[in-house]
């Protein structure tokens, strides 16, 4: 939500909706493309998205645990999956039969942002004291908390 | 040296919204809107300013759909015809309003008068010209955006940021005459490696939110509250929290003040059918139509709301500028002690808070640029240009965004999800497209450029976020899909040798954004 939309929604009185009035949502498009396809897009720290089209099993892979996941899906579809911050993933989608996985199409590689601070400090660039509880102070304002002292 | 510096950003954005197809056409109104109620009146205080010698530094984004709406014949002679509209429409209503509604319609004569005057004999009906010339003075820092606002990290492929990137800097010098200093990236946005893209365009800073630099790959040293470097050399200044809360926040913030103009009331719901009915759209749907004579009031009905006293609603105006100014100095000499050194504050709102929504929003930048040009020395005006060189340090921010929650959500969720299959489908086969035909001429080459722009303007991060608000649901729907329709059409025509010289012409005639594209920014 933009600043502008924020203001909107924090000060809008309720009141009768405006008739819509303009019903076109527009042209058809096309429901698939051919090639089989997997891709992951970033939603935050714990989210990712992906699509795909051309396979019955998705397999996502946490490049950072190194762990996998395999869920049946709709030859042509999309879905949100639950991630970890500072994870790397990529998918694949792809046939199993008795157990064995054949990868048809394999994803770009995304990862998810931190949560909160780093906490990595450079020794040039230490903050003092006072400088770490206006960091902290910060920090508590967007509820991203830091500890009370910098990591040695 | 002063005690601090505070750099005020505006972000000038609308997406290209132009339907010569129709007479009249609904969402062209957010343009109109936006210039008379925010450009315009800006331009004023900015003219005014210049014009007594007062020294002031403001940042503004004008976004290049933006730029190449202002400076469209089309929309200059809607616009035109609009302002003289709203100026019959305030004479009719002066003629049988009851007494204390006079003093709002009086303000709204006046102003609609001069804006008359600004937008006509002093632009020439583009606004541009006239932004340009600020620039040139020293007292506007001009800042670009992606080409048509896309929300650049969930752009899939380098070479799609590339060309929104390369796009914009193009466009840019066509309306400004020199290349850009720096980017608003749109609704905040960054990922780690844009600033790599950032500095193939030459671009010296662009903006995070806060988050975005408490987050990044080091702890900053001094918060929010100085530039860092990062990776490619690019300096990034990150928003400042408290100085925005003062303005948005709906309990503190001073644009929900009782004294302030109603925005929900309007005119164009109050009045009876057959008076208002020639001031609507050609459906006589009743809408704002832009003149509303009621204040805030307080927590009541809509019904409930009291007349609008401009006077007394200036006065507030005033009062606002100089406790915005006060707390700014009070934040910087706190932070100085902190820091040791001057701290920056950068405070970035959508310019179109400041008088559409804010209607007395100009008025309070102006006072507040008045109170700081009159005391330097406790709070520089200051923009990014001017603080981003010397020895910083140097961190990758985050991925980040100043939409709800942070990150990519708004543009990414449920509602709109959809549309990222078909955005990254056109843009894999417009660089397939250019990487098959270096050297397109005639038709194929304007088809190329056309195909370019639909999808240019099917990445326009406006859509997904228009679904995620519910405003303009089905209006959106449709310009993206009806972009990716015209891609698709051109490129089969293109690959298949046949292109539809009329049919080319008809999507070049309605999508005229960036004449000056070059397809090839795609290979």
């Amino acid at each position: 939500m933009t600043s502008a939309e924020r203001f909107l929604a924090e000060h809008a009185p309720r009141f009768e909706e405006i008739r819509e009035t303009y019903l076109d949502y527009g042209p058809l498009l096309p429901t698939r493309y051919g090639p089989p396809l997997v891709r992951l897009l970033v939603r935050d720290p714990e989210g990712i998205y992906a699509y795909w089209e051309g396979g019955t099993t998705l397999r996502v892979l946490d490049r950072t645990r190194g762990s996998e996941m395999r869920m049946d899906i709709l030859e042509v579809g999309s879905g949100f999956l639950a991630a970890e911050p500072e994870h790397e993933y990529e998918a694949e989608i792809g046939r199993e039969e008795s157990g064995h996985f054949a990868a048809v199409a394999r994803s770009n590689r995304v990862r998810t942002p931190r949560r909160g601070p780093a906490l990595e400090v450079d020794a040039e660039w230490a903050p003092t004291s006072k400088e770490w509880e206006q960091l902290r102070a910060l920090s508590a304002l967007l509820a991203m908390p830091l500890p009370s002292s910098p990591k040695a | 040296m002063p005690r601090g510096y505070l750099c005020l950003v505006l972000h000038a954005h609308l997406p290209f919204v132009r339907h010569p197809e129709h007479p009249e056409f609904l969402e062209e109104d957010w343009l109109f809107e936006a210039i008379t109620e925010t450009y315009v009146p800006m331009l004023q205080l900015f003219d005014r300013l210049a014009a007594e010698q007062i020294r002031y530094r403001v940042t503004m984004t004008l976004s290049p759909t933006l730029c190449e709406m202002l400076a469209d014949p089309l929309l200059q002679d809607r616009t035109a015809r609009r302002i003289s509209r709203l100026t019959e429409l305030v004479d009719q209503l002066r003629s049988r309003a009851r007494a204390e509604f006079r003093p709002a319609l009086d303000m709204y004569r006046r102003h609609f008068a001069e804006t008359t005057k600004t937008f006509e004999t002093r632009c020439g009906r583009n606004l541009l010209g006239a932004f340009r010339k600020l620039q040139d003075l020293g007292r506007l820092e001009i800042i670009t955006c992606a080409a048509t606002h896309a929300f650049l990290p969930l752009l899939h492929r380098e070479e799609a940021v590339r060309a929104q990137l390369r796009v914009a800097t193009t466009n840019y010098r066509k309306h400004f005459g020199r290349p850009p200093r720096g980017i608003w990236l749109p609704e905040c946005a960054y990922a780690p490696g844009l600033d790599r893209f950032l500095s193939e365009e030459r671009l010296r800073f662009f903006i995070v939110d806060a988050h975005g630099l408490l987050n990044g790959s080091r702890v900053p040293k001094y918060g929010v509250h100085a530039p860092i470097r990062t990776p490619a050399g690019l300096a990034a200044f990150a928003r400042d929290v408290e100085s925005s809360k003062q303005v948005w926040s709906a309990r503190e913030g001073y644009p929900g003040h009782g004294a302030y103009r109603e925005f929900y009331r309007d005119v164009g719901f109050d009045e009876e059918a057959s008076f208002i009915r020639p001031y609507l759209h050609a459906d006589g749907v009743r809408r704002n139509v832009g003149v509303k004579l009621h204040r805030i009031t307080g927590e009541v009905p809509l019904h409930a709301k009291e007349p609008y006293d401009p006077v007394a609603a200036s006065a507030k105006a005033r009062e606002h500028a100089g406790n915005f100014h006060f707390n700014r100095v009070e934040q910087t000499r706190h932070l100085a002690g902190v820091y040791g050194r001057p701290p920056v504050v950068l405070a970035p709102y959508d310019a179109e808070l400041f008088g559409h929504w804010w209607f007395e929003g100009p008025q309070f930048l102006e006072h507040l640029l008045r109170l700081a040009a009159s005391h330097p020395q406790e709070l520089e005006l200051a923009t990014p240009a001017e603080l981003e060189s010397g020895r910083l340090q140097v961190l990758e921010p985050s991925m980040s965004s100043w939409g709800d929650k942070g990150y990519s959500e708004v543009w990414l969720n449920g509602g709109n999800e959809w549309i990222y299959r078909h955005q990254q489908e056109i843009a894999d086969r417009m660089v397939a497209l250019a990487r098959s035909w270096p050297q397109a001429d005639g038709l194929d080459r304007r088809a190329l450029n056309q195909a370019a722009r639909e999808v240019l303007l099917a990445q326009a991060s406006d859509w997904a976020f228009l679904m995620t608000t519910g405003t303009a649901v089905p209006y959106a729907h449709r310009r993206f899909k009806l972009h990716v329709d015209r891609f698709h059409r051109l490129h089969d025509q293109v690959r298949a040798g046949r292109v539809d010289e009329n049919l080319l012409r008809e999507y070049e005639g309605k999508d005229t954004i960036f004449q000056e594209i070059d397809y090839r920014v795609f290979a």
